[in-house]
This record gives C-alpha cells, structure tokens and sequence, in this order.
C-alpha cells in the first residue's frame, strides 16, 4: 500500500521532470492537483516565471483543478497510462477555467 | 426581431449572447450536469474533450466550455428547466440537444466514438481530427486552434479509418442524431491537398449508410490542392461542399496567426481551388471560413465580399480566446464589431443568394446559419443608411 507522502514525493518529482518551460512563456497561474483514493493527496503546482513550484500545506485559490486516483496519476507521470486514454475513460476530471486547461495541457510532456 | 435580453444594464439579441458565450464559457455546476445530463445531449463537463452546447431561444447552438470564471451560468429555474444566469441574474431558459447515447458506442475496432467525433448544434456529426495536423506537428500552429494544442501536448490523438467513419455515420443516422457530416481536415500540405483521404472517406460513408441517405449535407473543410482538378474526386465520391479556409482576409496578419498554412499552402492557392470549385460546380459549392475577431472589420469584410460576388461562401466562424494572445489580443472584440459584420456577411448572403451549408439550427461556434435563418432580422437598416 502506498502512503500519502509516497505519492506526493513521487508526484512532485514527476512533474518536475516534464514540465516544459517553453511552454509556459504567458503562464502565471495556480493548479489544484486532487489525488484520490490509496495514497490520496492534495497539493497545488504554481507556475509562475517558467518555473514550476508547490504548495501542500496551504494551496492558493486554483484556476484549474484536477481529480484523479492518485494511482492512475502515478501511470500517466511513468508513461503507462496515456493523457488521451485518460481523459476518455473518464479518470482525470478537470474543473475551474477549462479555456485554460486547454492550454495548460501542453505545460507539461505527459 | 431576433428577441432580445437583459445582462444588467445592457440589452443583447441571442446572436450576441452566442458571441459572448463562446468568448467566455459558463460555469456548469455539477448539480446542473446531475439534473440534466440523463434528460439531454450534455457531457460531463469535467471531462476535457466534452464538446457540449447550450440551445439558445431560436434554436441558436453555442459552444459551452466549463469556466467557472465566467459571469455566465448554466442553472436550474424555478420550472426545473436549464437557464442562463448572468452575475447570478436570470436570463432565459436555454435547453440542450436530445438526449443520445452516441458517446457510449465503440466501433467496430473498439474504439470510443467520442474519441473520434463530436456532435454539435442539433445534427451535425463532425469528424474533427481525420489525421494529425501536420502544421502542429512542424512547429507552426494556427494560432486560434485547440486541436493544435493537444498535439502541442503530445496526446496521440486517434484518427478514424474509412470504415469507422462510415459506422458512426450509419449509427447516427439510425438513431436520429445526425442529420449533416462534416469532414474537417484542412491540416496537412501535400500537393493534392487532402482530397484523395477525404474521397477515401466519402467512399466508406457511402458503403455504410449510401451517400443518398444522409438527410443533410456532407461538408468537408480541405487544404486546397495544388492542381485545383484534384478536387472533383472528393465531388466524385459524394460531398455536397468543400470549404477551403482562408481564415484571415488580411495576408500580413494571415502569416502572423497561421504560419504554416501561409507557408505551405498560402491564399492564392487556396483562391485558385475555390474559383475552380464555384466554376465548375456553380454558386454554393465552395466555402471559406473567417475566424472573426482577428482582424479589422474593413478587411474581413472586403474579404467575404470578395468570395460572394463569385459564388463562394464566406463563413462566419466566432473567435474564442484561449490563454495565449493573438494579434495583441486577449479578449473578443466589442459586440458592436461582430453586429457590424454579421449585418455584411447577411447583406452579402442576400445579395449573391448564398446559403451556407447544412440543413440544422448550426454549429457551436459558427455563426452562418445562425445569420441565414435570421438574415432580414440581421440586416437592420436599408443600405442606402449605412
């Protein structure tokens, strides 16, 4: 069983790895990661300047928020699971400003 | 009169609500999804590739993105009826398409309809990702386009074969969902543009369903071919249309937002097809679509009256602002910008007799039947006055 802190370490470090900066020229905006089930957690990313931040303790207000089970989110970050099949089966749920979602897609090389 | 409403001090018609809807989306709480989702056509909206619409009064279709941002709402009225709210003021009740389990199917190859297709407005099956858009995938994106920005995104997106195509067209047609296809392509720059893939298409319809059978209209949305002949195949294998999309009148500006396109294919490539189309097929026959809201008004304008007067459709496609800015831009232009040039794609309809194509209500972000069935209320005031 996976614990809450695994997940979060694991998630932090994924999105690391494929956040592309070049993407995120015009973004300053805050996303709500909402990891659900075993393992489950909740933390935001701030990108702000090209760079990608987090915050667990105390997340700022959202644009975008995003809901998965934090096992599928482990497989899309591993490359198991694609965003494509992900977002047609129905697991990731995105809420907030979906114009922006659109665009945040392409922040980070799922 | 196009019927009119009252967003706090300021009147708008219901063209000018579809305009500011799809500028800036609504908010669709989960409790209007819950009360309506099982009675009409209306997705989850959480879900990103949900492609829903919202029937205005006069049944005007308007593209509905989740943004809880929005001043607009989709809520539930004293009726238990949907309704648009405006900063939590009723507007009017709204409805969405019939109920359909058209994204439940999976083709023949198992694959998820909804992956494949959208249905928008009232009846049209729209094909929007035939193949992967090869500007995308070379660095040089339209600007205004969100298919481009799942390639952005490296989603491998799947494209439908023939047969698939000609399945969905077939389950639509059946089940009462489906009344126009549209084929939209327009993305790739081989020489004979996409003619033989559209044709290809066209022919697995046909095994299907038989071309015949499709109440409506077959469109398809093309990148002009070198050698214009290269088109009487896509005729051939049973298109009622075919647009080729100049998207900006003004060339300067064309090459800014659609670098690739104006690379690869450029206007008059795109002109040379469409006057060979209107030619040989007479008024009606070809099309071209305007994002509207790029440019000045005068060279929209000049643009689709340029295609009018030979018998080529300009049609009205609404710009809707993604994160982005275009041009400078970051937001739609004033309402009195698109009234104006709603009033000259009218006038230029009635004036060529043109009919844009399909036979429904219309598409969520086009505006061109929405103007046709209105077109003496659009046309407000005599010529000679303006």
């Amino acid at each position: 069983m996976q614990s809450s802190e695994q997940t979060l370490a694991l998630a932090l470090e994924g999105l690391r790895r494929i956040f592309q900066p070049d993407q995120a020229a015009n973004i300053n905006t805050v996303i709500e990661f909402n990891l659900t089930g075993e393992g489950g957690v909740v933390f935001a990313a701030i990108i702000h300047d090209q760079q990608i931040d987090f915050e667990v303790e105390n997340p700022p207000k959202a644009k975008v928020k995003m809901q998965m089970p934090a096992v599928d989110f482990l497989k899309m970050l591993d490359g198991s699971l694609s965003t494509t099949d992900a977002f047609a089966s129905g697991k990731m749920k995105v809420g907030g400003n979906l114009i922006y979602a659109m665009k945040l897609a392409t922040v980070f090389k799922f | 009169m196009l019927r009119q409403f009252q967003l706090g001090e300021q009147t708008v018609d219901v063209l000018d609500l579809k305009v500011l809807l799809v500028g800036n989306g609504a908010d669709v709480p989960d409790s209007t999804y819950q009360a309506f989702g099982s009675r009409y056509r209306l997705a989850d909206p959480s879900n990103l590739m949900a492609c829903n619409c919202v029937i205005l009064p006069g049944d005007v279709a308007a593209h509905l993105t989740a943004n809880d941002e929005s001043p607009f709402r989709i809520g539930i009225s004293a009726n238990n009826e949907p309704c648009l709210e405006y900063n939590g003021q009723f507007v009017t009740e709204v409805s969405f398409p019939p109920f359909t389990t058209f994204y439940e199917q999976t083709t023949s190859l198992g694959r998820s309809y909804g992956l494949l297709a959208v249905l928008e407005g009232m009846g049209i099956l729209a094909f929007h990702y035939l193949w992967p858009c090869q500007f995308a995938r070379s660095g040089n994106p339209c600007a205004f386009c969100f298919q481009a920005l799942a390639d952005v995104a490296g989603m491998d997106l799947p494209s439908p074969t023939p047969e698939e195509v000609g399945e969905m067209v077939a389950w639509g047609i059946q089940n009462g969902c489906v009344r126009d296809v549209q084929l939209t392509g327009g993305s790739r720059f081989s020489p004979q543009g996409e003619c033989p893939q559209a044709a290809a298409i066209l022919r697995g319809i046909d095994a299907a369903v038989g071309i015949q059978n499709i109440p409506g209209e077959i469109y398809a949305y093309l990148s002009a071919p070198a050698q214009p002949e290269a088109v009487d195949e896509v005729f051939d294998a049973g298109a009622d249309r075919v647009s080729f999309d100049l998207d900006l009148w003004d060339t300067d500006l064309h090459a800014q937002v659609c670098p690739g396109h104006a690379k690869h294919i450029g206007r008059e490539r795109q002109l040379k097809a469409l006057e060979y189309v209107a030619q040989k097929y007479g008024p009606n026959k070809a099309c071209s679509s305007f994002v509207v809201g790029l440019e000045p008004l005068e060279s929209l304008i000049e643009g689709a009256e340029y295609l009018g007067s030979r018998g080529i459709v300009p049609l009205f496609s609404t710009w809707m602002p993604g994160v982005d800015p275009i041009l400078g831009l970051d937001r739609p232009p004033e309402l009195d910008y698109y009234r104006r040039a709603r009033e000259a794609f009218a006038r230029i309809y009635d004036r060529y007799q043109l009919v844009p194509p399909g036979i429904t209500a219309g598409a969520h972000v086009s505006m061109c039947r929405d103007i046709y069935t209105n077109l003496q209320d659009v046309i407000s005031t005599p010529e000679s006055e303006n």
